[in-house]
């Protein structure tokens, strides 16, 4: 004869052999349950795709950053991107985590992968704590990376200090890549030039971008509005203002996406 | 003062906290319970040592875990401690020969990996960020153990499974209505070997 106690039993038994649940060996391991892979290169083909179609010269995209756990924040952003067909895609300047873990990467994702238009992302701080940075290279790819739109280059990069085993950036790597570039040039990273953190590295970042001719610059990390064109800090997704870069051919501009 | 040392001195305190004067302290040294837990954060396979006593009139125990999840599991080594605190609650017995013991748990999980820290290097201003090392479960659990009278090896097995939630997800679950709790539960099954007789513990008893 069953009394309530066998109920409760049976019920939690139930819950358990049926699966709401998993098992979980730790937060810190890289056991993903996303089988995205390798997604900036795939999103820069498909935003290659989008704009050879259209004017590969002329286009919108916005930037966002800082978005760590404000999942909310970060659906309302994406929602509002969404509803500006212009904006042919975004990039994400860094920081979609707290703590580098693998489900705080799962729930951006989620958030993210609504986007109507593709999106690339470049690491942050935050996103190499733990064993963020190798989980960021399966789901994302390189953290430095370079892609072309028609005359329009793009570079993501990774320039974290003390996260990265407090070491230097690759600078050998960004001078390479801008040596010799035709066109706009839009350098993409998350920190910026006065963050305590590339305090050493400074003036070497400096002398590398300086006197380079069509260079526009976009970093998160503060997580405050800073435009000093052709320089933009994207604000916190929380603050839910979305720079937005409108590319005409050799004229580079921004607008501002406000909340209501 | 190192890692290790930290997570001894937390040892002790539960310890220290759970005699009712010093010289119990010494006595509690050595242990009552062997655990052995599958998954539950604590790693794929974890083991250690327990205490049991009671304290406020419930049955307790603390165990120390060391669980470890090799690189090509878990994409880098990762050295597992926790340290589980337990209140249990006699549920319910069945045929009178077995009981079943309801589980009220938190753990405290520290991980010793690439880029997790208890204390930050030096190159980080004091305060830049919180320890990432630490995480605390809170779990709900069912444990079964058989009530003989006998001193066989058999009745001094328990067997368990535990419900548990890490404090990041509840953290995002608060945060913000874009994250299931349902989905962020887990569940870890395990045995203890209790150098006690489990009959001997029904009801427990003060140290």
């Amino acid at each position: 004869m069953f009394n309530s106690t066998n109920y409760i039993f049976m019920i939690f038994v139930l819950v358990s052999i049926t699966g709401c649940s998993v098992f979980e060996y730790s937060p810190y391991d890289d056991n993903l349950n996303t089988s995205i892979r390798n997604s900036n290169l795939k999103n820069i083909s498909r935003i290659q795709d989008i704009l050879t179609e259209v004017e590969a010269d002329s286009f919108n995209f916005a930037i966002i950053s800082d978005s760590h756990s404000d999942y909310d924040d970060l659906h309302e952003v994406v929602k509002k991107i969404n509803s500006h067909s212009d904006i042919k895609f975004t990039i994400h300047l860094g920081d979609q985590t707290d703590l580098g873990l693998k489900f705080e990467f799962e729930n951006s994702l989620n958030e993210l992968n609504n986007l109507k238009f593709p999106y690339v992302a470049i690491i942050g701080n935050h996103d190499y704590l733990s064993q963020g940075e190798s989980i960021f290279e399966m789901i994302y790819g390189k953290t430095n990376f370079s892609f072309q739109i028609g005359t329009n280059n793009f570079i993501g990069f990774d320039n974290i200090v003390w996260e990265n085993n407090n070491s230097r950036p690759n600078f050998e790597w960004l001078k390479n890549e801008l040596a010799g570039l035709e066109g706009n040039k839009f350098l993409l990273m998350h920190l910026t030039e006065t963050s305590n953190s590339m305090e050493l590295y400074k003036e070497e970042y400096l002398s590398i971008i300086n006197n380079i001719q069509d260079l526009y610059r976009f970093h998160g990390h503060t997580h405050v509005l800073d435009i000093d064109w052709p320089r933009v800090v994207a604000p916190m997704t929380s603050d839910r203002i979305i720079p937005v870069i409108s590319v005409r051919g050799n004229i580079v501009s921004y607008y501002l996406l406000e909340p209501k | 003062m190192n890692k290790y040392s930290i997570l001894f001195l937390l040892f002790l305190f539960n310890l220290i906290i759970s005699a009712s004067d010093f010289k119990q302290v010494f006595k509690n040294l050595t242990p009552d319970q062997m655990p052995l837990q599958f998954a539950g954060n604590q790693g794929v396979i974890s083991m250690g040592f327990g205490y049991s006593y009671t304290m406020f009139k419930r049955n307790r125990t603390t165990d120390l875990m060391y669980g470890y999840i090799p690189e090509n599991i878990s994409g880098t080594d990762l050295h597992i401690f926790t340290l589980k605190n337990t209140i249990k609650h006699d549920f319910c017995k069945l045929r009178d020969t077995i009981i079943i013991v309801a589980t009220f748990n938190l753990n405290t999980i520290c991980t010793i990996s690439h880029n997790t820290h208890l204390m930050w290097p030096d190159h980080y201003p004091d305060g830049y960020y919180f320890t990432n090392a630490f995480h605390l479960q809170p779990s709900i659990g069912l444990e079964i153990k058989m009530h003989q009278d006998n001193h066989t090896n058999i009745s001094k097995l328990s067997f368990y499974s535990e419900l548990g939630i890490l404090d990041q997800h509840t953290y995002h679950y608060i945060k913000t209505g874009r994250v299931s709790l349902l989905n962020s539960i887990n569940l870890s099954l395990g045995c203890i070997y209790s150098f006690k007789n489990n009959a001997t513990e029904i009801g427990g008893k003060d140290h």
